[in-house]
């Protein structure tokens, strides 16, 4: 039944759908430089939207059902939808370095359109709503990579993520047809007891095969993942860094909700496959970006190799019985947190390059702690979280899928994360010792190294940076706190 | 049983779509493959949902439908900017990107 109260709970979605609406009217009527005002209005409802989702947060530690058992409301959604509220905020902010008064809107509004895709997705107790979800979550995303059309890169590969996305989409659509047909409920939760009765038959692996393929896409997991470097280097820099961390946790939410939920009864073949596909992924994706030259499609291999490491984390969850002391679902969520800081990081400091030298090469990074000390020393920090060096919080993040890795026995996947791991360092140091450790390059134009760095970078793109470099350290010294919540998030919605 | 027939009905769409996105190199058709994806995929949801004499699967239906179309917009709108810029529609030849 829908009761009138379920509207209370969905408040910050009604708001932040309300300021999409609010500035896409705003675009058609300004008039003149009013980026700022677009910003806040953003940035208000983003605020208002945070402050309903506290007000209403089930108070009893109880998972709330509403709208007849299509949306849930919970501790576990509600630890995603106040990372997606901080990063579309940041995002915008950092929009309005990049884009003049009308594209500003279009992309602020389209970016509030995509949160509030995401903000559903994580609360998706049904396969209705986890469809339409993804959708309103990936096809703004489209157009935000297509938004600079006067470039034929930007648009090719805007081209190219619609093209593999829709293919996804139809994939997980005939995917939810065939599990609806053999369990005759839309129900996440039916789902499982459906497939219990049902069986382990060549059909349900058939329905979990399809279901895993297209969220492999929206993942970005090997052998899915062609279109991510091809996405992030042609997006302009501002959406390459939102579509890096916000649409990829949401959909490793919703996936870690379908193979813990729905599929649960088949757990033992999830296990074997995630662990196959994490493997793959993290060795392809550390590999490849190893010959990179690009420093956005550095960050999309990279990208790739860090949903492989959370895919890790995945396949031990589904391997082993939940225990005391096991981490397994908390330790992806911990990483997708502090992933998404570290990789907006990188991006927000790769956009003070470009605007430096104009080009997304890693050698204009040479010489960078000179030019603009202090978003160097930002990216040295966002490079070591990446590698997983300590005390930053991409090392504990690591630490604990690691260690759920091995108590559920998965020793070899360890092994290969470890491996990968140092393998990575390779690519992520070299940024680094460009900017220390080598002068600037001489086809870098001459008075980018006189330009003050605080004429080029306004204070606000300084303070996203600050931020992700804030966020990034402090969860590496007092990421037991970030943890335990984690782990409240997960009894309070997925146990 | 009628149901089965519907089912290869909706299988055989469905991958004739897919071999059709993985083989045509014509962005158009690409897309036109992608709705008889999702057009394979709609027929089965029916099927299943008649056969189960269930309506949620109908609902479903419709949703998927209101999503193709989305889909469809969007798509189109970018290949007439991208044809803007790039008179071909030929995928082989988005080659810009690479590294």
């Amino acid at each position: 039944m829908i009761e009138p109260s379920d509207i209370g709970y969905v408040l910050p979605e009604i708001t932040v759908l309300g300021t999409a609406l609010a500035l896409l009217l705003w675009a058609a009527i300004t008039r003149g430089d009013q980026r700022w005002t677009s910003v806040s209005l953003a940035l208000t409802g983003n605020g208002l939207a945070a402050l309903f989702m506290f007000m209403r947060a089930p108070a009893d530690d109880a998972a709330v059902q509403v709208f007849a058992g299509q949306l849930v409301v919970d501790g576990y959604s509600t630890f995603f939808r106040t990372l997606f509220l901080i990063l579309a905020s940041l995002a915008i902010v950092f929009g309005a370095q990049r884009f003049s008064t009308a594209p500003l809107t279009d992309f602020a509004a389209l970016l509030q359109f995509s949160l509030l895709g995401m903000m559903l997705l994580v609360g998706a107790a049904d396969w209705a709503t986890a469809l339409i979800a993804i959708e309103t979550m990936a096809i703004p995303v489209y157009v935000l990579v297509g938004l600079t059309r006067f470039r034929r890169e930007s648009l090719e590969a805007a081209m190219k993520y619609f093209a593999l996305g829709a293919f996804a989409s139809a994939i997980l659509v005939y995917g939810i047809a065939w599990t609806y047909g053999l369990t005759g409920t839309t129900s996440l939760a039916e789902t499982a007891a459906g497939i219990t009765a049902h069986g382990e038959t060549p059909w349900t692996l058939f329905a979990l095969g399809l279901i895993l393929v297209a969220m492999g896409f929206k993942v970005a997991a090997v052998p899915f993942h062609a279109w991510t470097p091809d996405a992030y280097q042609g997006a302009p820099t501002p959406a390459a860094a939102f579509i890096s961390v916000g649409p990829k946790v949401a959909a490793m939410a919703l996936l870690a909700r379908v193979v813990t939920l729905a599929f649960e009864p088949l757990a033992a073949n999830i296990a074997i496959a995630l662990a196959v596909i994490a493997a793959a992924t993290m060795i392809l994706g550390n590999l490849a970006a190893i010959a990179q030259n690009d420093v956005k499609r550095l960050l999309g291999y990279s990208s790739i190799a860090h949903t492989g490491y959370m895919l890790v984390g995945l396949a031990a969850v589904s391997q082993t019985e939940e225990t005391a002391t096991f981490i397994g679902i908390p330790s992806v969520l911990f990483y997708g947190f502090v992933y998404a800081f570290m990789t907006f990081g990188a991006f927000a400091v790769a956009y003070v390059v470009e605007t430096q030298t104009g080009s997304n090469d890693i050698s204009a990074f040479r010489g960078l702690a000179q030019r603009a000390p202090l978003p160097a020393v930002a990216m040295a920090v966002f490079m070591l979280s990446l590698t997983g060096v300590p005390p930053l919080s991409g090392f504990l993040g690591k630490l604990y899928i690691l260690q759920s890795a091995v108590d559920a026995e998965f020793g070899w996947l360890a092994v290969v994360l470890v491996v990968t791991s140092v393998v990575s360092a390779f690519y992520y140091l070299r940024v680094v010792v460009m900017m220390f450790m080598q002068d600037a390059d001489e086809d870098v134009p001459a008075d980018a190294g006189t330009v003050p760095a605080s004429a080029i970078v306004a204070d606000t793109h300084s303070a996203v940076i600050a931020a992700a470099a804030g966020a990034t350290v402090a969860f590496g010294i007092v990421g037991g706190g970030l943890l335990t919540w984690a782990q409240s998030a997960v009894n309070n919605g997925l146990l | 049983m009628m149901l089965n027939g519907f089912l290869v009905v909706g299988a055989l769409l469905f991958a004739l779509g897919a071999t059709g996105v993985l083989i045509r190199r014509n962005a158009i058709v690409m897309l036109m493959c992608i709705e008889l994806m999702l057009q394979g995929a709609n027929v089965t949801l029916a099927a299943f949902s008649r056969y189960l004499d269930d309506q949620a699967g109908f609902v479903l239906v419709v949703f998927s439908l209101t999503v193709a179309a989305a889909e469809v917009a969007i798509g189109l709108a970018i290949l007439v900017a991208l044809s803007r810029v790039n008179p071909v529609v030929n995928v082989d030849q988005l080659d810009s990107l690479s590294g």
